[in-house]
C-alpha cells in the first residue's frame, strides 16, 4: 500500500513536466475509443429505441407472418381468438407495378393493404393529415400522444395512400389518379409516417397502401403472385401471451407462420443491427490497434528518455517493482485521460452516425452516452493501454542502476540479451491473447475475435514484412547528385534509429482497408453493372399468362429500341417432395440441403438447353421422349447441395397441380445468370403438363427506348410485374454505397491513428531533425531547401505506406471477389491511384506540420547549445 | 563497518578478459574517511561501483555492517542502498523532473517514510545553503547547486556508509572546494563512513587514509590525522 503511495506520487511528479508525448499517447488511445464508442453508443441508441416503441414498432402486441395466403385452420384459430376479446387485422404485402394512367408511367412498389383499425398501436400519420379517417380512431397506445394528421381506421374505397417518392417517380400529385394492376385509385394522401416499417430504404419500391377490400380487386393475387400475410394481434390481456404464441405457432404450422411478439423488438433488424455492430466494432478496433502500437511506440521512447532517472531512482534505493510501478501509474492515468477524451469524441461520433448511415433506420433516435458503453470505452481503452506497454515496461527492468555511475561501467544500455528475448515473445503471446479476448467481448462471439485477431496479426506480420522490404529498396535507390533534397530525404528514410517500418505499417493498415473496402464495393458493383453484356436482358417481366406471354412477344417486336427477344419461359412453382422416394427425414443432407425442403422453387420446361449453360454431366434432350417419362434437368449447386446423380428421381410438389416424379438425365451449369436463365429444375416438354405457369418474358431494351417499351407493358399487362434491372441496380448500389460508406467512416479512424504515429515519432526525433535543420543551413542550405529534404521524406514514408496498401488490398480484393465470392475482378487504377496519392499528401501535409518547429530552429542557438 | 576480502573483478572485452581489479583486501572501520585515489583506468571507480552494489564482483566478498553484499539481488541490494548507502555522483544525476526538494526527499519515500520527508529534506536543503530553492528544478540550479542538492539528497536517510565517486570533478575548483567542506562537515555532524574516489591530491589529503591504486592492485596506503577543527 505505501508503495504503491509512492508510486503514485512520483508518477504524478514525473507527468508535471511531461510534454507532447503525453498528448500522442492521449491521441492514439483516444481515437480507438472514439469509433468504438460511436458505434456502441448507436447500437446502444437504436435497440433503447426499438424497446421503447417495440409495440409501436410491431404495431400490435403480436403477429403472426407467413408467406403464403393463411389456410382454414389458422383462420379459425383467428376466429377463436376474437371470440376472446383479441382484435385481428390482416395485413397483405406485395411486390407490384403502380402505373401512371396518362402518361403510361410505372414503378415497381411495395404495395401494403390493411384492414380498418390498423395500427392498434403507433400512428400512421399523412399530408394531408386525417383525410381519411373514416371511423372511429382506436385507442392510441398508451404515454402517446396523437400527432396532428395521425390516422386510424379506414382506407376509403378507392383511394391508395403512397411514399413521397412514387408522386415523384410518376410524376403525380395527391388527388391524381394510379393504376395497380386492373383498378384505378385515387391517390389520397401522402404517407409521412407509417409505425412498422423500419427498415424502409432497403425496400424495392416506394410504399403504397390501400385497403384489404380493394387488394381482392385489383387481380394482383392471382396464380404465381407472391404476398407476406401478416396478422396483427392487439391483446386484451399481456399475461396470456405464451399461451397465445403456442397456440398460433402450432394453427399456422402448415403455413410455416412465424410468430413474434413486441418483447422481441423487431428481431431482424435487432439481428442486423448486432451484426453490424459487431463487425463495425471490429473495423474500429483496428484503429484502436493502430493507436495501440502509437502508444507502444511513444511508451518506448519515453522509457529511452528516462533511462537515467529510473536508474537514478533504482541508486538511491528504489526495487524494479517500484519503478514499473511509477510508470505503469502514468501509462493508467494516460489511458484514463485518453479513453475518456475517446468517450467525449465518440459521443460526437453518435451525432454524426445517423447522418452517416442515412435513411437506412428510419427510428427516432435519442443519442446520449450511455454509462455501459462509456465504461465499455474506457476498459477497451484501458486494457489496449496496458497490453501494448506489457513490452516497454518490462524493458524497465533490464536499465541497470550502474548506467548513471560511470558511462564506461556500464555497457547494458537498450541491448537485448537472450533472457529478454524470450520474456518479450511471452509477453507477445499474452497481450496477443488479451487483445483477441477484447476483439471476442466487442463483437459478441469467441470464434470471431480469434479468427480476427489471427487474420489482423497475419496482416500486420505481412505489412511489416513489405514495409521492412520498402525500406530496403529506399536504400537501394541511388539518385544523380544533382537532386540534392531528394538524396538527402530518401537518406533520411533508412538512416539508423528510423521509425520508417513502422510508421510505413501503422499507415498502411488504414490504407489497406479504406482502399479494401473501396475495391471490393466497386468490385461488386461492376460485377453487376459490367456484366450485362450486350443481348443479355435488361428488362423482366412477371406474371404472364400464357395468351399474354404471346401477345407480349408480337407487341414488343413491332416496337423500335428491343434489341433481343428471347422467348418468355413457363414458370410454374413447386416444393420438393422427396429424393429417390425419400422424404426429407429419411435423406441424408446437409443443413442447406434441408433447407432447401423449404423452398418454394420456380421451375420451368424447356425443348432447347438455356442459354448461358453448359451441360456437366449427361446430355440434353433431342428428339422424343419416350412415353410416361418426365425428364429433368438439374443445375450443378441444386445436384450438389441435394446429392443428385444421373437418374436420380425428383418429386415435387406443384402448386395448383399434382406431384410431379421426374428423372434427372443431365446436371448443367449455369455461366451467366444475369442471362435470366438459372432455374435450378428445367424440365422436359410434357413433364409438367397440367400445372398451371405464369410466364416470365425478358428482353433487352436500349436504354433511350426503354421509358416508351415500359410504358407500352404497363398498359397492356397492368397485373404483370415489370424489373428494370437499372433501377434494382441503383437500389443496390445505394445501399451498398451507405454500407461501405460507414465502413470507410469507422475504418478511416486507422488512418487518423496512424498520422499520428506519424507525427508522434517526428516530434520524438525532434532533436536529430533540429541538428540536421541546422546542420543544412549551416551548410549553406536556404530554409525552402530544408524544408524539401524533409517533404521528400514524408512523401517517401507515405508513397511506401500507399504502395503497400495498395497492393494488398488489391491482393485481397481480387482473393474476395475471384476465389471467395466467384466473380471476375477487373483492375481499376483510378481508386488505387486515389487511394496512394491521398495518403501521400496527407502524410507530407502531418509531416510538415510536426516539424514546422524544426524549420524555424535558428542555427547559432542550436549550435551553442551543443 | 566495510570489510571487503579477495575482491576481483574481470571484463571481458570483445576475445581478451580484462582483469580490472586484482583480489583486492581493504577495511574500513566506522566513520573513517577514505580516499581512493589512483589514474584513469586504475580501477577506483569500479571499486566503488562494487561497494555500492551496481555492479557484481568476479570473485569475494563485501560486507557491510556485516551483511554480505555479494549474493543479494538487484531488488536486495537496492533496498540496502535506500537505508545504508548514500551516493554522490560526479555527474549529480539528480532527476530533471522532481524539484530540489523533491530529489532529497526520495530516498525518505523511498523508505516508505513520507511523512517526515518535505522536513527532513528542507532541513538538508538548509544545511547545504539551499533551503530557499527548493521548488526549483535541476535545470534552473548551476552545477555546484545541483551537486549541493546531490549532497542533501545522499545524507537524507543518513545513511551508514557515503560513497563518493568524482564529486568535485564537474566543478570549477572554488565550487569544489566548497563541495569538499560541506561533505566532511555532514560526514562529522552524522557520523558516517565515507569513501570517495578522487584524483585530486588535494582532496585525498583531507582524509584520514588515503589507498592509492594502479592497475586494480593497491599500491600504496597513507594514514593521517585529521585535523580537528
Amino acid at each position: 500500500m505505501k508503495s504503491l503511495k509512492f508510486a503514485w506520487r512520483q508518477a504524478l511528479r514525473e507527468m508535471r513536466r511531461g510534454r507532447s508525448r503525453f498528448l500522442f499517447f492521449l491521441l492514439a488511445i483516444a481515437i480507438g475509443v472514439a469509433g468504438l464508442v460511436g458505434i456502441k453508443g448507436f447500437n446502444a441508441a437504436v435497440q433503447s429505441a426499438l424497446l421503447r416503441e417495440a409495440r409501436t414498432l410491431m404495431a400490435a402486441d403480436m403477429k403472426v407472418q407467413m408467406n403464403r395466403p393463411p389456410g382454414e385452420q389458422g383462420l379459425a384459430h383467428l376466429d377463436e381468438l376474437k371470440t376472446q376479446g383479441i382484435a385481428v387485422l390482416h395485413v397483405t404485402e406485395t411486390t407490384s407495378m403502380a402505373i401512371n394512367p396518362t402518361s403510361k408511367d410505372s414503378t415497381l412498389v411495395e404495395l401494403k393493404a390493411i384492414e380498418p383499425g390498423y395500427p392498434f398501436y403507433g400512428e400512421l400519420i399523412t399530408d394531408p393529415p386525417g383525410a381519411l379517417s373514416t371511423m372511429a380512431p382506436t385507442v392510441p397506445a398508451p404515454g402517446t400522444a396523437r400527432a396532428a394528421g395521425a390516422t386510424t381506421g379506414q382506407i376509403p374505397a378507392g383511394t391508395a395512400l403512397v411514399g413521397a417518392d412514387l408522386l415523384d417517380r410518376l410524376g403525380l400529385t395527391v388527388g391524381d389518379q394510379l393504376k395497380l394492376g386492373t383498378q384505378l385509385f385515387k391517390i389520397g394522401g401522402i404517407i409521412t409516417q407509417e409505425p412498422d416499417r423500419v427498415a424502409a430504404n432497403f425496400g424495392l419500391g416506394p410504399r403504397v397502401m390501400i385497403s384489404q377490400a380493394d387488394l381482392a380487386t385489383t387481380g394482383l393475387m392471382g396464380l404465381g403472385a407472391r404476398a407476406n400475410h401478416s396478422f396483427l394481434l392487439k391483446l386484451p390481456d399481456q399475461t396470456k401471451v405464451e399461451a397465445i404464441r403456442t397456440g398460433l405457432t402450432e394453427a399456422f404450422k402448415p403455413e410455416k407462420g412465424r410468430v413474434s411478439d413486441f418483447r422481441e423488438a423487431q428481431p431482424q433488424i435487432k439481428r442486423f443491427l448486432d451484426r453490424m455492430t459487431a463487425f463495425l466494432s471490429l473495423v474500429s478496433m483496428i484503429s484502436l490497434l493502430v493507436g495501440g502500437l502509437g502508444v507502444a511506440n511513444v511508451t518506448r521512447v519515453f522509457i529511452q528518455q528516462k533511462l537515467d532517472s529510473i536508474a537514478i531512482m533504482k541508486c538511491v534505493g528504489a526495487t524494479n517493482q517500484r519503478v514499473t510501478l511509477v510508470y505503469l501509474i502514468q501509462v493508467l492515468l494516460l489511458a484514463v485521460a485518453g479513453s475518456a477524451l475517446g468517450i467525449l469524441f465518440g459521443w460526437g461520433i453518435q451525432l454524426v452516425l445517423p447522418a452517416v448511415i442515412g435513411p437506412l433506420l428510419d427510428v427516432e433516435l435519442t443519442v446520449g452516452l450511455s454509462p455501459v458503453v462509456a465504461l465499455q470505452g474506457l476498459l477497451v481503452g484501458l486494457l489496449t493501454a496496458v497490453l501494448f506497454t506489457l513490452i516497454p515496461l518490462a524493458g524497465i527492468r533490464d536499465v541497470k542502476p550502474a548506467l548513471v555511475f560511470r558511462r564506461e561501467m556500464a555497457d547494458q544500455k537498450g541491448r537485448l540479451s537472450a533472457g529478454t528475448w524470450g520474456r518479450e515473445v511471452a509477453l507477445l503471446a499474452v497481450a496477443g491473447l488479451g487483445l483477441a479476448l477484447i476483439a471476442s467481448w466487442l463483437a459478441g462471439r469467441f470464434d470471431w475475435g480469434f479468427w480476427f485477431m489471427g487474420g489482423l496479426a497475419g496482416a500486420i506480420l505481412l505489412l511489416w514484412g513489405a514495409a521492412a522490404l520498402a525500406v530496403r529498396i529506399v536504400r537501394r535507390i541511388k539518385l544523380p547528385r544533382r537532386f540534392v533534397s531528394m538524396r538527402q530525404g530518401l537518406a533520411n528514410v533508412h538512416r539508423p534509429g528510423s521509425q520508417a517500418a513502422a510508421i510505413v505499417l501503422a499507415l498502411g493498415i488504414g490504407v489497406t482497408i479504406v482502399l479494401g473496402v473501396t475495391l471490393l464495393q466497386r468490385g461488386l458493383l461492376q460485377e453487376v453493372t459490367l456484366t450485362s453484356p450486350a443481348g443479355t436482358p435488361n428488362l423482366f417481366v412477371m406474371g404472364l399468362s400464357e395468351a399474354e406471354s404471346k401477345q407480349f412477344t408480337t407487341s414488343l417486336r413491332a416496337q423500335p429500341g428491343v434489341e433481343s427477344l428471347p422467348d418468355p419461359s413457363p414458370i410454374a412453382r413447386g416444393k420438393l417432395l422427396a429424393i429417390d422416394g425419400k422424404k426429407k427425414e429419411e435423406l441424408t443432407l446437409s443443413d442447406e440441403g434441408e433447407r432447401w425442403f423449404n423452398f418454394t422453387f420456380n421451375a420451368t420446361w424447356a425443348a432447347t438447353q438455356p442459354p448461358s449453360s453448359e451441360i456437366v454431366q449427361g446430355a440434353w434432350w433431342t428428339g422424343s421422349i419416350p412415353a410416361g417419362e418426365k425428364w429433368v434437368s438439374v443445375e450443378q449447386e441444386a445436384a450438389q447441395v441435394l446429392n443428385l446423380q444421373i437418374g436420380s428421381l425428383v418429386q415435387m410438389e406443384m402448386e395448383g397441380g399434382a406431384p410431379v416424379t421426374a428423372k434427372v438425365v443431365n446436371i448443367r451449369k449455369t455461366t451467366d445468370f444475369r442471362a435470366g436463365g438459372g432455374f435450378n429444375f428445367v424440365f422436359a416438354p410434357g413433364a409438367l403438363d397440367g400445372v398451371p405457369a405464369t410466364y416470365l418474358a425478358q428482353a433487352r431494351v436500349q436504354s433511350a427506348a426503354s421509358r416508351d417499351v415500359q410504358r407500352l407493358i404497363a398498359s397492356q399487362f397492368p397485373t404483370a410485374m415489370m424489373i428494370n434491372l437499372n433501377d434494382i441496380l441503383t437500389t443496390v448500389s445505394s445501399v451498398l454505397d451507405r454500407i461501405a460508406m460507414v465502413i470507410r467512416f469507422v475504418a478511416g479512424f486507422s488512418i487518423l491513428a496512424g498520422l499520428v504515429i506519424l507525427s508522434s515519432s517526428i516530434v520524438s526525433t525532434k532533436y536529430r531533425r533540429t541538428r540536421d535543420a541546422v546542420l543544412y543551413k549551416t551548410l549553406g542550405a536556404s530554409r525552402k531547401r530544408v524544408w524539401q529534404i524533409f517533404a521528400m521524406e514524408y512523401a517517401t514514408l507515405g508513397l511506401v505506406a500507399g504502395l503497400v496498401g495498395a497492393i494488398i488490398s488489391v491482393t485481397a480484393a481480387w482473393v474476395v471477389l475471384k476465389q471467395v465470392m466467384e466473380v471476375s475482378y477487373h483492375f481499376e487504377a483510378l481508386p488505387v491511384l486515389i487511394g496512394i496519392i491521398g495518403t501521400v499528401v496527407l502524410t507530407v501535409l502531418v509531416g510538415i506540420l510536426s516539424t514546422l518547429d524544426v524549420l524555424a530552429a535558428k542555427p547559432l542557438q542550436v549550435l551553442r547549445e551543443e | 563497518m566495510l570489510t571487503i576480502k579477495g575482491l576481483t573483478k574481470r571484463l571481458k572485452s570483445g576475445e581478451r578478459e580484462l582483469e580490472i581489479l586484482k583480489p583486492i583486501d581493504l577495511t574500513v572501520p566506522a566513520g573513517e574517511v577514505l580516499a581512493i585515489m589512483g589514474p584513469s583506468g586504475s580501477g577506483k571507480s569500479t571499486l566503488l561501483g562494487l561497494l555500492a552494489g551496481l555492479d557484481a564482483p568476479t570473485a569475494g566478498s563485501i560486507q557491510i555492517d556485516g551483511v554480505e553484499i555479494t549474493g543479494l539481488s538487484e531488488d536486495q541490494l537496492a533496498l540496502l542502498r535506500g537505508q545504508k548507502i548514500g551516493i554522490v555522483f560526479q555527474s549529480f544525476n539528480l532527476i530533471p523532473n522532481l524539484t530540489a526538494l523533491e530529489n532529497v526527499a526520495l530516498p525518505l519515500e523511498l523508505l516508505d517514510q513520507p511523512e517526515g520527508a518535505p522536513a527532513r529534506a528542507k532541513e538538508l536543503l538548509d544545511a547545504v545553503g539551499l533551503g530557499n530553492r527548493g521548488h526549483h528544478y535541476p535545470v534552473q540550479l548551476s552545477g555546484g547547486e545541483q551537486q549541493r542538492v546531490a549532497l542533501a539528497r545522499a545524507f537524507a536517510s543518513r545513511p551508514s556508509l557515503l560513497l563518493a565517486d568524482e564529486p568535485t570533478g564537474n566543478l570549477d575548483t572554488a565550487t569544489g572546494q566548497a563541495i569538499i567542506e560541506l561533505l566532511l562537515q555532514l560526514n562529522r555532524e552524522q557520523g558516517t563512513t565515507l569513501v570517495l574516489v578522487t584524483h585530486d591530491p588535494e582532496l585525498g589529503a583531507l582524509a584520514d587514509r588515503t589507498v592509492h591504486l594502479r592497475d586494480g592492485v593497491i599500491v600504496k596506503e597513507e594514514r593521517r590525522e585529521r585535523v580537528a577543527k
